[in-house]
């Protein structure tokens, strides 16, 4: 493939798609430089993926997929990283700051999602965003009736957590 | 409220303004260096594949035929001659064909994943465990290495008109030659798997145990 063909097909990926893309990076990074370092990253293995794409799933599920694994080893490095092998400053990320206030119930619910574990954040972004068990066991690679009973779980904390904080 | 007015938030949140905005020229600068590495990385990886594989192919074949080939020397040929020639290029080919089936079994290995979570990891500890178990590609660099070495310089020496006899060569001392062999051994089959594993082992858990996370119920 041409490189103006692949910048031309991820440019409308990108147009179309975008939020899939912040929402794993919020879900994945916590502080502003992080996310410009994710994002970058996550863009970069959505744009090398391009080639890739056969058409089988629909570019929402792929961007996820790709997405959620980039963000996923993101997050081991960021760990080594974080044990002080290697320093991470990048400030000038492709990632202007929010503009708008976030509604609470989606920062309530990102915050509930950070404290999952990585394999269930990810589980939880995409019934979130409404994807069927059957493309959520397709991105994470487990059967249905797996996803099914970690959903049922991330739904009973989610909601549990409601009831705790709206009783105090 | 409840968890369904939640997930409703979720779904109606406007993503370009929550978020911030992607600087296109910024992200479009990104992607051009890493075009520029991949590019890199590529040209280094096709003269990696030159320089190990096919340099020791081309010397070692080439001073064999300067050996078979040269004139006037019909009395001074002897049998090691084709024996130090057929090693040299025997050894350069193994190299080559040892690099090139380790590639073509990563490559098979890598496309042999899918595309989920769970391919991605799985890919991720293979790529780990090849990396920790690379012993054999050690052991025939290591020998095929040794034998051009020596091949090379010998058939120089039978090179040209009047050739030095094997007798007459100078030979390293046995005791140096052990030496340089065991400090060879030791880094290649000791201290090199230690740092490997030192490296690779935490990560192979970490990766294991998210395998785990994504079955477990």
């Amino acid at each position: 493939m041409l490189d103006s063909e692949r910048d031309r097909i991820f440019g409308e990926w990108l147009a179309g798609h975008q939020g899939i893309l912040f929402k794993v990076v919020r879900a994945y990074a916590f502080k502003h430089a992080d996310r410009q370092d994710l994002f970058q990253e996550v863009a970069i293995q959505v744009w090398r993926s391009v080639d890739a794409y056969r058409g089988d799933s629909s570019v929402p599920t792929w961007m996820y997929r790709i997405a959620l694994n980039a963000a996923i080893s993101w997050t081991r490095k960021q760990g080594r990283h974080q044990r002080g092998k290697q320093p991470l400053e990048i400030m000038d990320g492709p990632l202007t700051e929010p503009v708008a206030e976030a509604d609470p119930r989606v920062e309530w619910l990102y915050a509930q999602i950070a404290q999952l574990k990585d394999v269930d954040r990810s589980v939880a972004l995409l019934m979130l965003d409404g994807f069927a068990y059957k493309d959520i066991a397709a991105i994470a690679g487990i059967s249905e009736g797996n996803v099914a009973v970690k959903i049922n779980r991330i739904k009973a904390a989610l909601t549990a957590q409601l009831a705790r904080e709206t009783e105090s | 409220m409840n968890l369904d007015d939640m997930i409703e938030g979720w779904r109606s949140q406007d993503a370009s303004t929550l978020y911030g905005v992607v600087d296109k020229d910024r992200l479009h600068h990104v992607l051009r260096q890493e075009q520029a590495k991949l590019e890199k990385q590529s040209r280094w990886g096709l003269w990696g594949g030159y320089v190990f594989g096919v340099a020791p192919l081309i010397i070692s074949s080439g001073l064999f035929l300067a050996i078979m080939l040269q004139p006037n020397d019909d009395h001074v040929r002897i049998v090691w001659d084709y024996v130090v020639g057929v090693a040299g290029v025997a050894a350069a080919i193994v190299v080559a064909w040892t690099l090139s089936t380790l590639r073509q079994s990563q490559r098979t290995r890598d496309h042999g994943f899918g595309d989920s979570l769970r391919d991605h990891l799985r890919r991720r500890v293979a790529q780990i465990d090849d990396a920790l178990r690379e012993r054999r590609l050690a052991l025939i660099t290591l020998a095929a290495g040794l034998i051009c070495a020596v091949a090379i310089p010998v058939a120089q020496y039978r090179i040209g008109h009047v050739p030095v006899p094997y007798s007459e060569m100078d030979w390293p001392s046995p005791v140096l030659t052990v030496v340089v062999l065991g400090l060879f051994c030791l880094e290649l089959f000791w201290w090199a798997p230690r740092r490997l594993r030192r490296k690779n082992l935490p990560r192979r858990r970490q990766l294991e145990a998210m395998l785990k996370e994504l079955d477990g119920q």
